[in-house]
């Protein structure tokens, strides 16, 4: 994973992408860290932390272009852009910035590109950069506090996903349930190949690619890809 | 029997020689006593001794034999004889007024009942400087034109003396049914009565036709006493008659009762003319049910019966000193009477001033002794009063300060109440009773429009709210304060309107059955406004009332965002200030948010003191509802105990409590700062959660997608709620469950996820979060993906995926058939 625009407020960042990444550090830094500045010496590379001064868009895009290239940005598996300190408008500089990712993956695989905003409203500026997850810190904040308003048990089932207590993940159909309906697969699969209980909760169709939850009980499955399972850690 | 003077042995105390009474005359005869006594005083230390031969007699003018005023002198006669006055009374029957104040000018009389218009032009005639050719050439005088044809000639040099206003006598139009005359402009068509000539009655009879317009040669008259009268219109014979009697009148009770006569207001354009032409009068009403079937008040004049007396010549010396001592006897015997159950038919009650509108007639040096002192006795018992109320007000005031039940008056300062609109409508009210008062004790004699109490009320209602008019009031002084009342009151008003403009212009507008159940959000800042939008989405079926509480620090913009929003009320307070937090009603509230600075708009507040603030607010509440004081801390302030937070996701306790308070924290802070309230806060710590956000959303693409699906209220199925779980599911397995909601297609279908186990009334217990935190407690009552054997309880809440909660709600309702079908065997 690629963490662009870092700074050491973005460790809480670093620290929960390594609790995720199931990466060996035989095979590689987990995390690589592109900053600006200086490196503050409490930082410095690991096993499993690396960290590429990069040069601000705004003064060379296509030094940071080159960077992105040296670092194999492409091969990275998701690449979060966080938003630029002292600049005046940190979201363009966030979209130049894919711009530059864009460029420097041209002709091979597209990382997923989640880019953090500071202005909700920029949002639509993303589009065509191929940036897959426009993310807001104030509407996480806000959903969790709504749903502590609305129900309490709800909240604690979105802390609980927030916190990795539950995982969604994506299975394939059995063949048996082809020819059958959601509410019929939803009612039959109830424990995983490891004899774990999960819930169906929704399918990945076929059509987009797009995950839907809780698609009706009388969708057929014949054309849906996969099915959105929700279990434990 | 000679008397020698008056002096206090001359008089015993009325107890021991007037007949038994009933308790309603003892206190009337207790202030008597004491006046009495008091003139005894005076005359014994003021007036010498004399032993002389006196006239043992005094000539009394009285009326008809078996008049009103016949009746009055028998009284005072026996009044006399009862307070063993040292004189008797030579009641001389007349033909009323006229006769009684010819014979008091003639000295025929020392004394007389008179009617007090008639006494007053007797006395302005004295008053008028008669020309020689007055006088007629037999040495009589020639007849006036004052009242009773009472010329300057008779009147001259006569000093006539009013020792007692004793009666009082209301005009009387009687009108034979069924007419009703509003007018008296055609009375000369008519058959009329209007007294005997010579009486009182006829003479205010005349004065009235002459206010409408007519002379008494021009009318129609029946001349007759009152008796044949009465008869003469049960016969059909009369249209109309004026009297001038006491209110309750017999014969005319009889009439009326009889369905003979109607008793009629005097119309309004002869009352005005008469009031002005002559101020002897005044205004005054006939009360409702004063005849029998009179239900409505009836709008007259009224004109008193004094007893009148012939100072005598200065020189006379004796004489003077005699009659003085003879008054002071008389107005000792008008006491009696007034007390004398057997007497009170008669109606007497006396008074020195304030029966009429102008009272040209000077009161006897006597009688004003008794008025001064009883004056000063009324003056010494209101004094006495005030003393007394002031006291009990001065110590009750103490003793609930004491207590502690009257206000801090720091909170109650003048400046606060300002802007109460209570306090300007106060104002107006006391700006209209005091002016109703005012008016009315200065013109209700001579004023038809302010008659009455209600009339002058009404009255100054219309001047306090703009409408001053000067043809409603007569007197200069009345027209003042009149002009002062619509000043007042204007001014007031504006005060009123402008503190309601204030209050609704305000944004704390204050909605007190919005705060029960509610949402509390502290030091709100922009970020936020998708939390209320959230809120205000359509898939909860409960949406709360928010009360955001702001900064000076928010833009404008967002405020005026806010306020365009249903059912949020927003106050621009100090968030970590208890006592600004007191509105809130923070212990009822479903739930409190404090949110963190906002670091671009530099707001200075931190969570941790508003956290701080909340607490404080909720203990004041609770350490003035419970019987125990709350235990002092380790700092030496007092802290609250122990609260049981309200229940989690639904309805706040009644008593007070704390309730569920998220606090919004960051990662540069250590999480121990909100440990001293760690049994109650939840703290959501919004970048560490961001940060597991993305990194997930790094490691699974799909996370992003599904979040954003189940967290937001869009217009799909995967919005997540709970609901109780019917009865029909309680001791079933998960997997029943499970199978039975996943199996009904009805409406969008829900998507079973796992229980909340919501035990009891409350979120957590105490005893729990003592060892943990609210946080870990509501953890472990969520149960996603339970067991399949896991049995259901009573209290278990369904967590799923529905289209919104009304549709989890009725799928459930709709779960009970197929919750009763027998379960098909699972496959292992």
């Amino acid at each position: 994973m690629v963490i662009v625009h870092w700074t050491p407020k973005a460790q809480g960042l670093v620290d929960a992408l390594l609790g995720a990444s199931t990466r060996s550090p035989a095979l590689g830094p987990a995390v690589i860290c592109l900053f600006q500045g200086g490196l503050p010496p409490s930082h410095a590379d690991n096993a499993r932390v690396r960290f590429v001064r990069a040069s601000p868009v705004n003064e060379n895009l296509d030094a940071l272009t080159e960077t992105f290239r040296d670092i194999g940005i492409e091969r990275a598996r998701s690449i979060v852009v966080l938003p630029a300190v002292h600049v005046p408008e940190s979201d363009a500089h966030s979209r130049v910035t894919c711009l530059a990712i864009t460029r420097a993956c041209e002709g091979k695989r597209q990382p997923n590109i989640l880019v953090e905003v500071e202005d909700p409203d920029a949002a639509y500026e993303f589009a065509g950069v191929g940036v897959s997850t426009v993310f807001h810190s104030g509407y996480l904040r806000a959903a969790l506090f709504a749903h502590a308003c609305v129900d309490l048990g709800v909240f604690q089932f979105v802390y609980g996903l927030l916190q990795g207590r539950h995982r969604v993940r994506l299975i394939d159909v059995p063949p048996s349930l082809r020819s059958q309906t959601f509410g019929v697969a939803a009612q039959t699969m109830e424990t995983d190949e490891r004899g774990h209980p999960i819930i169906l909760i929704g399918v990945q169709v076929a059509d987009d690619n797009r995950l839907v939850i809780n698609p009706g009980p009388r969708h057929r499955l014949d054309s849906v890809l996969g099915f959105l399972t929700l279990g434990g850690p | 029997m000679i008397v020698t003077g008056w002096t206090p042995r001359d008089r015993r105390e009325p107890a021991l020689v007037h007949p038994p009474r009933s308790p309603i005359g003892s206190k009337r005869l207790r202030s008597n006593t004491r006046l009495t006594l008091v003139l005894g005083v005076w005359f014994a230390v003021l007036l010498p001794a004399r032993a002389q031969a006196e006239p043992t007699v005094y000539r009394f003018g009285a009326g008809s034999k078996s008049g009103g005023f016949t009746q009055i002198s028998n009284a005072l006669a026996e009044g006399l004889r009862a307070t063993e006055a040292p004189f008797e009374l030579d009641i001389q029957h007349t033909d009323g007024s006229c006769a009684n104040i010819r014979r008091l000018l003639r000295g025929e009389i020392e004394f007389a009942l008179v009617q007090y218009d008639v006494a007053a032009e007797a006395f302005q005639a004295g008053r008028t400087v008669a020309a020689p050719e007055a006088e007629a050439t037999d040495g009589e005088s020639r007849q006036g034109g004052f009242m009773c044809r009472i010329s300057s000639a008779m009147a001259k040099g006569v000093q006539l003396r009013m020792i007692a206003a004793v009666t009082d006598g209301a005009v009387h139009v009687l009108v034979r049914r069924p007419v009703q005359l509003d007018s008296f402009d055609r009375l000369t068509d008519h058959r009329i009565y209007i007294g005997t000539r010579g009486s009182g009655s006829f003479e205010t009879a005349r004065v009235i036709v002459g206010a409408a317009g007519l002379t008494v040669d021009k009318l129609d008259r029946l001349d007759a006493d009152g008796g044949d009268a009465f008869e003469a219109m049960r016969r059909d014979e009369i249209l109309m008659m004026l009297r001038t009697t006491e209110p309750g009148d017999r014969q005319i009770s009889a009439a009326v009762a009889d369905g003979i006569a109607t008793v009629n207001p005097l119309p309004d354009d002869v009352l005005e003319r008469l009031i002005d032409a002559y101020p002897y009068y005044r205004v005054c009403e006939i009360k409702a049910n004063t005849y029998p079937g009179m239900e409505y008040v009836v709008p007259t004049v009224c004109v008193s019966t004094v007893v009148l007396t012939v100072l005598p010549p200065p020189t006379d010396e004796a004489r003077r000193l005699e009659m003085d001592a003879a008054v002071g006897r008389i107005l000792t015997a008008i006491d009696w009477v007034e007390a004398a159950p057997a007497h009170e038919g008669l109606q007497v009650h006396h008074r020195f001033r304030g029966f009429a509108e102008r009272e040209p007639i000077p009161v006897h040096s006597v009688a004003e002794t008794v008025e001064r002192l009883e004056f000063r006795h009324r003056l010494l018992w209101a004094f006495g009063s005030l003393l007394m109320v002031t006291a009990i007000i001065v110590v009750v005031r103490r003793l609930l300060q004491r207590r502690g039940l009257l206000k801090d008056p720091l909170e109650s300062g003048i400046e606060g109440q300002l802007s109460n609109p209570l306090i300007p409508f106060a104002g107006f009210v006391a700006v209209v009773l005091s002016a109703t008062f005012m008016v009315w004790s200065l013109e209700h004699d001579s004023n038809a429009r302010v008659r009455t109490l209600t009339d002058s009320f009404w009255e100054m209602n219309m001047f306090a709210t703009g409408n001053f008019s000067t043809d409603s009031l007569k007197t200069s002084s009345a027209r003042f304060i009149g002009a002062t009342a619509t000043i007042g009151g204007l001014g007031l008003l504006a005060w009123f309107t402008a503190a309601l403009t204030s209050i609704f212009a305000r944004e704390e507008m204050r909605v007190p059955w919005r705060l029960r159940n509610h949402i509390v959000i502290l030091n709100f800042r922009e970020e936020m406004l998708q939390l209320i939008r959230m809120l205000r989405s359509p898939g909860p079926l409960r949406s709360r009332a928010i009360h955001v509480v702001v900064s000076d620090a928010l833009p404008k913009r967002v405020r005026l965002h806010l306020a365009r929003v249903k059912g949020v009320t927003i106050y621009r307070r100090n968030p970590e200030i208890p006592e600004d937090l007191a509105s809130l009603r923070i212990p009822r509230a479903a739930r409190v948010i404090v949110l963190n600075r906002d670091a671009e708009a530099k707001s200075l507040y931190h969570p941790l003191r508003v956290a701080r603030a909340v607490h404080q607010a909720c203990s004041r509440v609770a350490s003035a509802g419970i019987a125990t004081r709350p235990k002092l801390g380790k700092t030496g302030f007092s802290v609250a105990p122990a609260q049981h937070p309200a229940l989690a996701s639904e309805d706040g306790s009644d008593g007070a409590s704390l309730p569920i308070t998220l606090v919004e924290a960051t990662a540069d802070e250590p999480s121990e700062i909100f440990e001293p309230f760690r049994e109650w806060i939840v703290p959501v710590q919004g970048r560490v959660l961001a940060d597991r956000w993305l990194a997930t959303a790094c490691v699974d693409p799909g996370f992003a997608e599904i979040f954003n699906g189940l967290a937001s209220f869009r217009e799909d199925n995967a919005e997540v709620y709970t609901a109780s779980l019917p009865p029909w599911f309680h001791g079933k397995p998960w997997r029943s469950v499970r199978r039975t909601l996943c199996a009904l297609e009805v409406r969008a279908g829900v998507v079973p996820l796992g229980i909340y186990r919501a035990v009891g009334i409350h979120a957590y217990e105490s005893g729990a979060t003592a060892r943990s935190s609210p946080q870990h407690e509501l953890q472990k009552r969520l149960i996603v993906n339970p067991p399949l054997d896991l049995r259901i309880g009573p209290e278990d809440r369904l967590l799923a995926f529905a289209e919104n909660e009304a549709d989890l709600l009725a799928v459930l309702r709709l779960s009970r058939r197929a919750a009763s079908e027998p379960e098909p065997p699972h496959a292992d």
